[in-house]
Order: structure tokens, then sequence, then C-alpha cells
């Protein structure tokens, strides 16, 4: 098939040419305009990427402004096209204003999305826009469900695209010199059986982000499309506190504190420990049973990996506190005197590429789309124990559960149409 | 169980806290949350809700009120607990329940609250419900929740699906036909390949992924032959283009999908589709 293409340069080409300068300069010698600094030239047009923005509510402005320092850091701008929210219904002119994103992405002019729906929309957001062409930063939760997550894995493998998660804890441990030598340790396979336990105590807004199950129903504000809203979730009568940032408050689009904060820790936490490639096989909470609608209270959550190592998601705002096993590091001293020299000999990882970063070189970014869906599992695990109510075991390959039909259904569950995975 | 009974049981269910500030509280939580929870006050009730069987788990369908939360909340909370009980409980126990559940789903009254009951249905329900279930497609207000819980069920399924496609109609329609692409239903191909020809696109491209989805041979050439379209619809044709090539790939039909990786190649040719060429040729490519 020819491969030739003699139009003119589209933007994306002259971002694949800088990553082709990028890659043929010495990795000590960085050119000026890479520096930043007073001296350096604003950037031209030709270094500058469009974006838009999809859920321009809560964290949106946020999210976008994040994603514009990240390439001012090359500088590089990024000029902002469009944004789309379900509420922009009487104002969308569907040129810079949009209330379906499906219009935004039909746009050809667009380099970059910023994704800050709530979580229900993340995963099939994320996989239509890198079906558009689009590279994605995306909020945290990454995904509601894990079949979501894993199916943004795959789309951004298929069609080539950058997907970073919209939290970056793991890239100030990724340059702790303690967390190194924890990574380290953890990915050199010389620990095992892994005495490690590691506890999360509190920090996870459990009341905070519990829902109120006896809110009176009442008619969607006239400005909001609330089928488009609701999506792939079932289409329920409004009631106020669905819409806006309590929207954490209900299992339809998230799960809770545990969901909405809980990706910030297990991120840096994952890099940390070494289980970007893996997810806990046992899985056990703690917490009275949840109601349909509203998430609630639990009192804490203990994930076990197929190494014996621990963690605990402890949440100190219900019950009494996590008590089964102390807390303890793995240490180089756990390892035998032969294993310690053949730890010293192992090389520091390399360093975590920026979303900016990775867009220009077209590599994967540090919070790419498999690690950040590992991530995220961790969170999907303990909202379905939470709400099930008994001790699970999960197969990490497979992304199912043994032995646990309803516990699978909740891993992939059905869209409504016509939305679908 | 005398209703009596199944109200009191169901008042132990959590109710919404006021909280307030004291000294053994000092940071109280939001006013209407359900935080003080008495777990073992609550799984008591529950253990008697279920030990009550069918009559109580009828019961307690009878206290749904169609869209009042502030009427029938605990009755609905304990609905879903019981539903997690029982899938804890081994497949028998769990189906039985769904069964039941089922059972009040398809009784005449109001759609919202026999929509909680699929979603209930959804999660723990097995094949033997799939009939009654497959009726409720046809009702426009419960098609969704029904077509949901059809998908979760999955045994038993994509013969209600393949039933119902002749007579649903819209949306309910665009659903039957996502969900027999999503169970993969070979057996369908044939029925859903003239939907290429909708003139309603959400239909058009649901027969398109579904058919993709499936790998079926059989619709390479009305696929290929498809107008391009424009904007989301051709996008979303061009995806599955690429995901029928994929599925022919897996399935070791090669000539087939090189076929439509080809055309894929040679027809998204806007600079916005280097990303399908490139998927096009790395679907060639791999073996």
């Amino acid at each position: 098939m020819p491969t030739t293409d003699r139009r003119r340069p589209s933007r994306r080409a002259v971002l694949k040419s800088a990553a082709a300068a990028a890659a043929a300069i010495p990795f000590h010698i960085v050119p000026r305009h890479c520096l930043g600094g007073p001296d350096a030239p604003a950037p031209p047009p030709s270094e500058t990427v469009t974006g838009a923005l999809i859920g321009v509510g809560g964290r949106g402005p946020g999210t976008f402004s994040g994603m514009v320092d990240q390439f001012k850091k090359l500088n590089m701008g990024v000029k902002k096209v469009a944004e789309c929210d379900v509420k922009y219904v009487g104002r969308a002119d569907d040129k810079t204003l949009y209330t379906d994103f499906r219009r935004l992405l039909d746009r050809d002019d667009l380099d970059v999305v910023a994704i800050a729906t709530p979580p229900h929309w993340h995963g099939l957001i994320s996989i239509a826009a890198a079906q558009a062409g689009k590279d994605v930063l995306c909020e945290k939760p990454m995904t509601r469900t894990i079949a979501e997550g894993r199916a943004v894995v795959n789309a951004f493998k298929r069609y080539n695209r950058v997907y970073q998660v919209g939290t970056f804890g793991r890239f100030s441990v990724s340059r702790d010199k303690g967390k190194i030598e924890t990574h380290k340790l953890m990915r050199s396979g010389l620990l095992t059986p892994n005495p490690g336990v590691h506890v999360k105590a509190g920090g996870l807004k459990v009341k905070e982000w519990s829902g109120r199950p006896n809110v009176r129903i009442e008619n969607p504000p006239k400005n909001l499309d609330w089928d488009l809203y609701c999506g792939p979730r079932p289409l329920k009568p409004f009631v106020g506190p669905r819409f806006g940032q309590t929207h954490r408050q209900y299992w339809d689009y998230d799960g809770g504190g545990l969901s909405d904060m809980g990706q910030h820790f297990t991120d840096p936490f994952q890099w940390t420990y070494g289980k970007d490639d893996t997810s806990p096989v046992r899985v056990e909470a703690h917490a009275p049973p949840q109601h349909p609608e509203v998430t609630g209270m639990w009192a804490w959550v203990e994930l076990t990996y197929a190494d014996g190592f621990t963690l605990v998601l402890d949440s100190r705002e219900w019950g009494e506190p996590y008590d089964r096993k102390p807390a303890r590091e793995p240490k180089v001293g756990d390892l035998s005197e032969a294993d310690q020299k053949k730890f010293k000999a192992i090389k520091d990882p390399a360093p975590l590429l920026t979303f900016a970063e990775a867009v220009v070189q077209r590599k994967e970014a540090g919070g790419n789309a498999e690690v950040s869906h590992r991530a995220c599992t961790i969170l999907n695990l303990a909202t379905i124990a939470i709400r099930l109510g008994r001790p699970l075991t999960y197969d990490p390959v497979a992304e199912r559960f043994e032995n646990d039909e309803e516990a699978n259904r909740l891993v992939d569950q059905p869209m409504r149409a016509p939305w679908h995975l | 169980m005398d209703s009596a009974k199944l109200k009191d049981l169901v008042g132990r269910m959590p109710s919404p806290a006021d909280e307030k500030e004291t000294p053994e509280n000092p940071k109280p939580g939001p006013a209407g949350i359900l935080s003080n929870v008495d777990k073992p006050a609550v799984d008591a009730a529950l253990a008697e809700l279920e030990a009550g069987g069918p009559d109580a788990v009828a019961g307690l369908c009878g206290l749904l009120v169609e869209a009042k939360p502030e009427a029938d909340s605990k009755a609905r909370h304990a609905i879903h607990a019981l539903v997690h009980r029982a899938g804890g409980a081994g497949d028998a126990k769990r189906q039985a329940l769904g069964a039941a559940l089922a059972e009040a789903a398809a009784k005449d009254g109001p759609a919202e609250p026999r929509a909680f009951l699929l979603r209930q249905v959804e999660l723990c329900a097995g094949k033997d419900v799939a009939p009654a279930i497959g009726k409720l497609l046809a009702d426009e207000k419960l098609a969704a929740a029904a077509t949901s819980a059809l998908l979760n069920i999955r045994e038993g399924a994509a013969e209600q699906f393949r039933a119902a496609l002749p007579t649903v109609k819209g949306r309910a329609r665009v659903g039957v036909v996502q969900a027999l692409g999503t169970l993969r239903d070979a057996a369908a191909a044939e029925a859903i390949r003239p939907l290429l020809a909708e003139a309603d696109a959400d239909t058009r491209t649901a027969a398109a992924w579904a058919l993709a989805n499936i790998g079926d041979a059989g619709s390479v050439d009305a696929m290929v032959k498809l107008p391009a379209g424009e904007g989301a619809e051709r996008r979303a044709l061009s995806v599955a283009l690429v995901l029928l090539g994929d599925r022919l790939t897996a399935a070791g039909r090669a000539a087939e999908a090189r076929r439509v990786y080809e055309h894929v190649f040679l027809t998204r040719t806007g600079e916005h589709e280097a990303h399908f060429r490139a998927a096009a040729e790395t679907g060639r490519a791999a073996k």
C-alpha cells in the first residue's frame, strides 16, 4: 500500500518533525527554545497545538490550564479552540461551544483534548477522541469500570495516540531517591514472598462525597441535556445532586470519595511499589450494606497482590480502624546478602515523560493508559468489594473475578444505547 | 411475612443522619447522608428479610413508589442489599432471587420502579428469566433496562434480541442491534446487514459496529461498499471497518481482513485520518 502523502505539512506533521529534531539531538544538548525562561522567544504558530475542553464545570478549567502549563515548559503554546458541556443547551453554536462531544471531535484542527466530565463519561470520550486522532489528558478516576479502562488502553494502542490521566504524583515519586530504591526493590523480583504492608489512612473524603438518598425529584434545568449527561448510564429522574460536583455521590457516575480522590494516591503508589503491570488478586472490605443509588460509608479495604504485598485503604471515617496487619515497608535489608549485591547492580528507571513531552515525541506519557488503568483498577476493585460485602479473588491477567458471577457483572456494566464500548 | 413485620424490618435500614458538632463528633459530616449505620443491626434485619423468602421479596417490591425517593428509599436499599447477599450465597440462591425480582418487574405498573427492579435482575438473575425480560424489549420505557439485564444474564439473551429485532423501534432497536454486536451473535448478522442502509444514522452506525464486532465475513462486501459519509458517522464507520479487519484477522480470515484494511487505507485520505491509515497498515502487517 502506498505510504507517501504529498499534502502541505499539517500541524501534526510539524509536531512529528519537532519530535524527529529532538530525537536527532544528543540528549545532553537541549535546543534553546525548549529551555523556556525569560529570554525564550514566544512560541511561533508552528509550535502551538490546538486544544479543546470537554466538561467545563468544576475541574475543567484547571485541567485545561494544567495542560497549557505543561506545553509552556517546552516553550509551546496551546490554543483553545472549543469547549463542550451538556449544560450548553441554548448556547452551543457547534463552532466554539458544543453540547455533544462527537460534534467537537469532528474538528480536524484539533490536536489535544482535555476531559473533565464526570467519570461515567471518561472512558467513552477518551476512546472517541483516540478514534478521532486526538491525544488526551483525562481527569481521574480514569474510568468508572474495569472494562472501560481496558477498552481505553486498547483504543490508544490501536490508534497510537497519547494518553495521560489527570494526576501527577508518580512524576514526583519517580524523582525521589527513597522511592526509586523501593521501586527497584519491588521490580527486582528478588523479594518474594513480599512482607510489605502499605496503609493509606484517611484523606479519601468518604463523608464529604457520601450521597443523600432522600432528595426529591425535580425537573432538570432547561440548559442541561439530561439524557446526554446520563449517557451510558440509566436515564433516571433528575435530582439536583446528580449534576455538578456532587455527581461523586452517585454509583451511576462515580464511586464517592474513594474513586474521586483515590487515584491521586494509587497512581504514585503503583509506581513506588512496582505494581504498574498488575492488580491485586484478593480484595476484602469492611462496610455496611450499600445503598443502590448513593455512595456511603466504609471502614477499610484490604487488597493483596500475588507476591504477598498488601495495600490497605483505611477510611478512618466509619467503624473501627484496620488492625489485621501492621504497616511495614519492604526494605533492601529484607534481601539476603547475595540478593543485596544483585540489587545494587540494578539501574535507576528512565525518567517519565509529561503529557506535553509525550505528545511532541510521540511516545508514552508517564501516566499512560495502561498504568492509569491499573491504578484505577485498585479503586474499582475496592468499590466492588465495598458494595458486595464479601472477600473476592481476582485474576489480574484475565481481569475477571474468580467464582463470583455478580462481581463480574460489575466489571463490565452494560451501557445504554447508543453508547457502547 | 405480614406487612407490619415487613415494614418494621425495612424501617431498620439505615436512616439519613443529621450530623451535629459534638465532642464525640468534632467534624460532622454533611446532613442527610447515611453516616450513622449500625451494621450488625442492619445485617440482622436483612437476614430476617432473607429468611422471609419469595413472600418477603414480593412484599418489598410492593413498597416501591414511582419516582419518590423520600418514600421508598429504605425498601430499595433492602432489595439491593438482598441482591448482594444472594450474590455470595451460590448460583441457586442468586438466580432464585433474580427470578422473583424478574417476576415483579414483569407485572404491569409504573415504569420507573420496574426499571429499578430490572437493574437488580441485571446483577443476579440467570437464563431462566430471559424470555420474560425479552418481552419487555418491546416496552419503550423499559427497553433500555431490559437490554442491560439481558446482556448481563448473557445465556439465552441473544435469542431474545433476535426475536425482538424485527419489531422494536427507535432507540430500543439501536440497543437491540448493539446488544447482538456485544454478544457477537453470528446468527444475527444476516438480519442486521440490511440495517446498514437504514435512514436513521444511529441505527446504521450500530449495525456497522455490530457486524464488525461479530467479525462477520459475509458483511465485508456490504461494509466496504458503504458511502464513507461525513463527520462522526464517517469516523464511526472507519472504526467499525478497522474493528472488522481485526476480528477477521483474529479468526484467521486473512484475505477478507486485507480487503477491509486496504479499503480503509485507500479511502480514508483526509489529513486528519492518518491514524486510520496507520491502523490499517498495522492491521495488515499483524500476524
